[in-house]
């Protein structure tokens, strides 16, 4: 009897021991998952196929390219190349890759793997909207999108870790295309495996790997235990597909989600005053602005016309009122989270005395004089918020326009064909370089120029950029243009996005990037 | 006429209504609609040459009535296409929306029925004019209110103020997810239910049996409950199984303020996206269902009654 | 289904029966209803039409300052997003929907007299082809309908009046065919061709006066009915275009601010119910006075 006693005692201590450190390691044990919420589904997460802003968000992670983007400021870092050299005339960019990176199925990612996947992006049938976008400048990317060819000339697997790509033109930027998932490594036997559909099944090299895609309601990531870079924080991801901005904020605070990506003006309101709740505000790299087309009149050969009108819209309301803080006055074309950014670019500021001024010296004193006027908008989003709001500020300066709304793809179309007179467009960066607003938008021989704007100093300035290899005077170049365009005004830049996102305060370290996308592999959470 | 002809007659008309609808919307929607889908689907960097070899796969480059055959050829397969925006088969997409649908439907439905033949027995049978009266009153008052005016009162009240009900999407099947978009859609049609139920009911009270049912010592309620059901529930059944049909088809505006992810709310946003196979397929498909449905029912009402296949009864 | 796109059916009366209502006091009930009804729609219309004189606020002028305030002294219904007075806005959007749920109506009755005469008169081929292209159009969904529209001629007031006029007939057609037919059947019409009476004047005499409460009945429900379409098509935007005040437009623009501003559904939404309701009482009681046995068969 009194032996079991001294037993027992002599026991009791180190069970309790025990069990202290358990419940201490409990309570220590930091929350392994994280959950957010989207308003709409992925289109697909094919990284050839990714074209909007959900799919890309996961795609980006679930894959790894050549390079990826800073968390925080957006620049290049290595990715899947330790190094790249490039050739003096910015025409061959050769990547050196690392070792042992693999596919979630095992399979080490060699720089076939590119070769073969930006190859499979441009061909017909993978009826990618993105890749010509991102891939055009590579050597021999437009015969294979014809479908003429099935090689991709520019792209040359030199071994197994080198990558050599040649560009069709000079293009000092093109490294900062490449973090786009349309350029994403894709395992060749796991996207021709009869019966499986890649676009649901994606299998990449990122430091998550997909457990569940459920059409409609999530997205399951785990963590990938073989990813080359540092792991993720976090065990598993969960993207939930909430169609209701409202729903998805009551979901956050009974604790179901741990952030929402996209909160809408009326539940910022809301939110603020709420303590069980942070919100974040991120500056994203688009621009919202109203373009003149200047094949007609009044707006050929009418730059008075056009900067008066520059001075007549009055940005910061619109930004603070209109769309109540999702998004803040724009400066310039370049959004203030690109690298490439100067303050206060453009001249103009809202000044309706002096709009009205040099409305009168360009001729049309009072709006007289001016044909009638429509401004065209997509049926989406803020566009019609801003359209009015412009509308009624022209309006204060004697110009009457009538307002159009299209909905969506007509509204591409017309614009692209020529056919909108003034329209309210909002641009988003596709790569992170001042490059996809200036080049795109404003060179006189692209497709997506739908100013119509032509003026040669513009023109050797970006193909100036387009060729320096220093970055200084690269940037310096970009920013030369900007100013000759804002001056030119083929379009009045009004606000650039501000992203709002909210989160439980159980996230401890947020990461919104410039590029709007969630951090996914660097989000962490408080202990328990 | 023997029932076989009459059944042909009505096949036929189904398959005409069919072609019909697919004929008008092809017209317009090819022929009419500006815009280039396949400059939509690869972006304005495409090639022309891409472009145009697109254009042959799609079948765009084709005279109108080539293309009209080819849909026509195909649509006997039950191969509805392929939809631009999300690159897969309109058939796997429209199934992957469609359940959603028959979900909120049968939902509302159920509601609707239980709601209607509450009210018809509530008020049949009462003799007061000002019953009446009000009850017409009320009933038109929510016949005219709005789906969507109706739907976004009960999500303010139920979700935002009180919380206690979700407001938006499917939620998984999970039932509480489906109370207020199936009350939304079955409010007004609960009070063409319940009237019909109640001019049902009240036809059965009129008749002998009732009657005697009644002299016999029956209560009121018993007599009606007992006897003059079931023979009411007659023209309800033919409305109800008709609603069903027109439910699955008209709860778009329903399914986009309660951003329910059904073939509607799909349907719009095809639209918005020209997503002209996606459009026709999902058009074609519910219009297919609703006159199925109302043939069916044609069908076994002539089966039922023989004056209806005589066409003695007028058909309006 | 939604109830849009369809001209309402009338609510069945009572049916008639021994030791139920009397003739005279349902003859009562009927004309409450219409006059109830009436007596709503004229008000409505009224007002309508005297908008441009009261002292109301611009309802398209913005006031960024004001945007989303709540009811007050200064602006009684609140101000919406862009700072507009809703009750101007209110007011004026009654201008646009009477208008064009009126005017359609009033296209859709003739498309609907032509072919019903069509097929009371033309004999069994055009009867049945009339009827059938009737069936067709009665089984198409508007709302995709205008939706076709909207892809085709883009969004506007021009498809929603499109819309209205397109599907709307069929009713007004069956409503007529059927006057035609029921009168053609009776016996003093041979009569009359005994005597001499030529087509028209049979027409004139009988068909005329007989159709004419039926069709006002549901003209009422269709403008009901064209008033629900138009603004439904209005809140997804296919129909009225910004900045044009339209009640479907306003309920759709409340949506986005349904938390910050929920009185910026009030209004809009009770003007289309009371709107829509005072015609569609009208037509109830109408066509309860034409034909007893409406058992009107509620579909698309």
């Amino acid at each position: 009897m009194h032996r079991l006693h001294s037993i027992l005692k002599i026991l009791i201590v180190p069970f309790l021991l025990l069990a202290i450190f358990a419940a201490a390691g409990c309570g220590s044990e930091a929350k392994s998952s994280f959950s957010y919420a989207e308003v709409s589904e992925p289109t697909s997460l094919d990284p050839a196929l990714a074209d909007e802003a959900v799919g890309i968000n996961i795609d980006r992670y679930l894959f790894d390219g050549l390079v990826r983007y800073d968390s925080k400021t957006g620049d290049v870092k290595p990715g899947m190349a330790e190094k790249w050299d490039v050739s003096d005339d910015a025409t061959v960019f050769t990547f050196h890759l690392r070792k042992g990176a693999r596919f979630s199925n095992g399979r080490e990612v060699k720089a076939q793997d590119f070769v073969y996947s930006w190859t499979r992006a441009l061909l017909p049938e993978t009826k990618s909207g993105m890749a010509m976008t991102i891939l055009e400048p590579v050597k021999g990317a437009a015969p294979v999108a014809d479908g003429a060819v099935r090689t991709l000339e520019g792209a040359e697997a030199i071994d197994d870790y080198t990558l050599k790509v040649t560009l069709e033109f000079p293009l000092a930027e093109f490294v900062t295309f490449l973090g786009h998932p349309v350029c994403s490594p894709v395992p060749q036997e796991e996207v021709e495996k009869p019966g499986s559909s890649f676009a649901q099944q994606p299998v990449g090299n990122g430091p998550f790997k997909l457990r569940e895609y459920k059409p409609n309601e999530q997205v399951v990531l785990d963590r990938n235990p073989d990813y080359y870079g540092d792991q993720a924080k976090m065990n598993e991801v969960t993207v939930k597909i909430i169609p209701s901005a409202a729903t998805a904020v009551a979901e956050l605070k009974a604790g179901n989600v741990d952030a929402v990506k996209s909160v809408p003006p009326g539940e910022t309101a809301s939110l603020k005053n709420d303590s069980s709740v942070k919100l974040y505000s991120g500056v994203v790299n688009s621009l919202d602005f109203v373009g003149f087309n200047l094949t007609m009149d009044p707006w050929m050969n009418g730059i008075p016309l056009r900067q008066a009108l520059n001075w007549a819209v009055d940005r910061p309301t619109i930004a603070d009122k209109v769309l109540q803080g999702q998004a803040i006055a724009a400066d310039g074309i370049i959004p203030k989270s690109m690298p490439g950014h100067q303050f206060e670019a453009m001249p103009y500021s809202y000044d309706p005395v002096n709009a009205k001024a040099l409305l009168d010296d360009a001729g049309f004193a009072g709006g007289k004089g001016l044909p009638p006027l429509k401004l065209s908008y997509r049926n989406e989003g803020a566009a019609p918020d801003i359209a009015q709001a412009i509308q009624a500020n022209l309006k204060d300066i004697g110009v009457n326009v009538e307002l159009e709304g299209i909905e969506s793809t007509t509204f591409l179309d017309k614009m692209i064909a020529g056919e909108l007179s003034l329209f309210v467009v909002q641009w988003q960066a596709d790569y992170n370089s001042p490059d996809t607003f200036l080049y795109t938008l404003f060179k006189s021989d692209q497709p997506q120029n739908v100013f119509h704007y032509a003026e040669p100093r513009t023109d050797a300035l970006l193909d100036q950029a387009r060729s320096t290899l220093n970055k200084i005077d690269r940037m310096k170049a970009y920013m030369d243009a900007e100013r000759q365009i804002l001056t030119d005004a083929p379009l009045i830049p009004v606000v650039f996005g501000q992203d709002q996102l909210a989160y439980s305060p159980q996230v401890s370290n947020f990461v919104f990037t410039p590029l709007g996308d969630i951090a996914l592999d660097e989000i962490t959470m408080a202990e328990n | 006429m023997p029932i076989s002809r009459f059944i042909f007659n009505r096949l036929l008309q189904l398959l005409a209504v069919i072609l019909g609808t697919v004929t008008v919307l092809f017209i317009v929607l090819y022929l009419l609609v500006p815009g280039d889908a396949a400059q939509a689907m690869l972006g304005a960097k495409a090639t022309p040459q891409a472009l145009e070899n697109l254009r042959h796969e799609l079948g765009l480059d084709r005279s109108l009535p080539v293309q009209y055959g080819l849909y026509l050829w195909r649509l006997l397969h039950f191969d509805l296409g392929t939809s631009y925006e999300l690159n897969r088969s309109v058939s796997s997409v429209i199934l992957d929306y469609l359940p959603a649908t028959a979900y909120l439907a049968g939902a509302a439905l159920l509601l609707e029925t239980l709601a209607g033949m509450a009210w018809g027995f509530l008020t049949a049978g009462r003799r007061s004019t000002r019953l009446d009266f009000l009850t017409t009153i009320s009933g038109s008052l929510l016949l005219s209110t709005p789906v969507f005016f109706l739907g976004m009162v009960l999500q303010y009240i139920f979700g935002s103020r009180l919380g206690i009900l979700p407001i938006s999407g499917l939620g998984g099947y999970n039932p509480v997810y489906l109370i207020l978009p199936a009350t939304t859609l079955a409010a007004a049609q609960a009070v063409i239910v319940g009237t019909m139920a109640r001019s049902s009911l009240e036809l059965q009270m009129a008749r002998p049996y009732f009657l005697a049912a009644r002299a016999r010592g029956l209560t009121h309620r018993q007599a009606l409950v007992g006897h003059g059901t079931r023979n009411a529930l007659g023209p309800v059944v033919t409305l109800l199984a008709i609603d069903l049909g027109a439910l699955m088809g008209g709860a778009m505006i329903t399914e986009i303020v309660f951003s329910w992810p059904g073939i509607g709310r799909m349907t719009y946003y095809a639209a918005q996206v020209r997503d002209v196979p996606l459009i026709i397929g999902s058009v074609v498909v519910l219009v297919a269902i609703f006159v199925t449905i109302s043939t069916l029912v044609d069908i076994m009402y002539g089966w039922l009654d023989p004056r209806v296949r005589l066409g003695a009864i007028s058909d309006g | 289904m939604d109830n849009l796109g369809t001209i309402p059916a009338p609510l069945p009366a009572s049916p008639r029966g021994p030791a139920f209502f009397s003739g005279i006091r349902r003859q009562a009930n009927e004309n409450r209803l219409v006059a109830v009804g009436a007596a709503i729609a004229l008000a409505i219309i009224i007002m309508a039409a005297l908008v441009p004189l009261l002292p109301l606020a611009d309802p398209l002028k913005p006031d960024y300052e004001v945007g989303l305030s709540a009811p007050s002294a200064a602006h009684l219904l609140g101000t919406d997003l862009h700072g507009r007075d809703q009750l101007s806005r209110v007011l004026w959007a009654s201008r646009t929907s009477l208008t064009v749920g009126i005017t359609a109506s009033l296209v859709a009755l003739i498309i609907g007299l032509v072919m019903g005469g069509a097929a009371g008169y033309g004999g069994r081929v055009a009867d049945a082809a009339a009827m059938r292209i009737a069936d067709a159009f009665l089984s198409f969904p508007v709302i995709l309908g205008a939706i076709a529209f909207m892809a085709v001629f883009g969004p506007g007031i021009r498809n929603v009046f499109m819309a209205i006029a397109f599907f709307g007939w069929p009713v007004f057609a069956r409503v007529f065919r059927s006057s035609v037919l029921s009168v053609r059947e009776q016996s003093y019409v041979s009569a009359s061709k005994g005597v001499g009476g030529g087509s028209f004047y049979i027409f004139r005499r009988h068909v005329l006066p007989n159709s004419v409460q039926p069709l006002i009945a549901y003209a009422a429900m269709s403008v009901a009915g064209a008033i629900l379409i138009e603004s439904g098509l209005s809140f997804i935007n296919l129909g009225i275009q910004r900045p044009y005040p339209s009640w479907g437009l306003m309920l759709g623009e409340a949506m986005g601010q349904i938390d910050q501003a929920p009185w910026l559904l009030i209004a809009p939404g009770a003007a289309i119910t009371i709107t829509t309701m005072a015609f569609f009482l009208m037509g109830t009681g109408l066509s309860r006075k034409t034909d007893p046995r409406i058992q009107g068969r509620a579909h698309s």
